[in-house]
């Protein structure tokens, strides 16, 4: 990506620090904000700025499938690797996101509930992905062929995509007790549109950064297969 | 700092950033020991391919 974007050679090195820079930067943005612009919230006081990190999570969690599923549907069409690539390292993300939303929400839970867990509609919806991001990369540890194992990821995925709309609307199909939409303050919905956006940023360099990896341990495979032929 | 009565917000609150923090930091770090891996790996294949042709010809990396 940083290739693509930055100019070779001289200004190469500098921009793509910048470009590597950039997501950090954000987040520590998002982080002061979160703490130090966000007004304390009336009803919950200081601990609903657990919000804050845990829709940015639970956002990159949905995307994450969204990205799995599409970039596995890709290859289901054209049969290249590359695309797999993409999904094994966009499902890896995806899952971390997913726990990452079960932690914090179970934190806050505690506090605004009294339990640190509950099967209502949302909370539910939300541990079917977490299960499907685990059936997927269970999937992917257990095949060796590499089709194979794009193949049956590609399907697990699309699949899992289905809980998608289940896990948005959730709290409005059903009566639970997650929040619709809270009221939030114009500076509350400023810091959390800062925080989601920084986290999608940060989420996406590692994303990238991952898929070069997956990427060079194929090419790797191969040359070493190569040499011991 | 104890977990216990009127702390426990903050607690919660805590727990909650360093959670993510450090989940974050030890995917990063993993990240970082896989990519030496591979660079252990690809070392080993250029020292292989450097014994096996003559001196006179360069060592194309695979990355």
């Amino acid at each position: 990506m940083a290739d693509r974007i930055c100019a070779p050679p001289s200004e190469g090195m500098r921009c793509h620090m910048l470009i590597m820079a950039a997501p950090a930067i954000l987040l520590t943005a998002a982080f002061l904000a979160i703490f130090f612009v966000a007004p304390t919230e009336r009803t919950m006081g200081e601990v609903q700025r657990i919000v804050y990190v845990h829709v940015s999570v639970a956002w990159l969690g949905l995307l994450g499938i969204v990205i799995t599923a599409g970039t596995g549907l890709i290859y289901l069409i054209r049969r290249e690797l590359a695309w797999d690539d993409w999904s094994q390292s966009a499902g890896e993300l995806g899952w971390l996101a997913s726990t990452l939303t079960l932690v914090t929400g179970s934190l806050w839970a505690r506090e605004a509930w009294g339990t640190w867990w509950t099967w209502e509609p949302r909370l539910t919806t939300m541990f079917i992905l977490w299960l499907i991001y685990s059936g997927y990369l269970i999937v992917r540890a257990s095949q060796n062929d590499p089709h194979r194992r794009a193949r049956l990821s590609a399907v697990l995925a699309i699949v899992g995509m289905l809980d998608v709309p289940p896990v948005v609307m959730a709290t409005r199909w059903f009566r639970g007790m997650h929040p619709v939409a809270p009221q939030m303050e114009p500076v509350m919905r400023g810091v959390l549109l800062l925080s989601a956006v920084s986290f999608v940023a940060f989420f996406g360099l590692l994303l990238v950064l991952r898929r070069k990896q997956i990427r060079l341990e194929h090419a790797i495979a191969t040359l070493e297969q190569a040499v011991v032929a | 700092m104890s977990c216990g009565g009127k702390e426990s917000l903050l607690c919660a609150l805590i727990t909650a950033y360093v959670a993510v923090w450090l989940s974050v930091s030890l995917y990063v770090a993993w990240l970082g020991v896989r990519q030496r891996q591979l660079d252990a790996r690809l070392n080993a294949l250029a020292s292989q391919i450097e014994q096996r042709t003559p001196t006179n010809t360069s060592v194309a990396h695979a990355a």
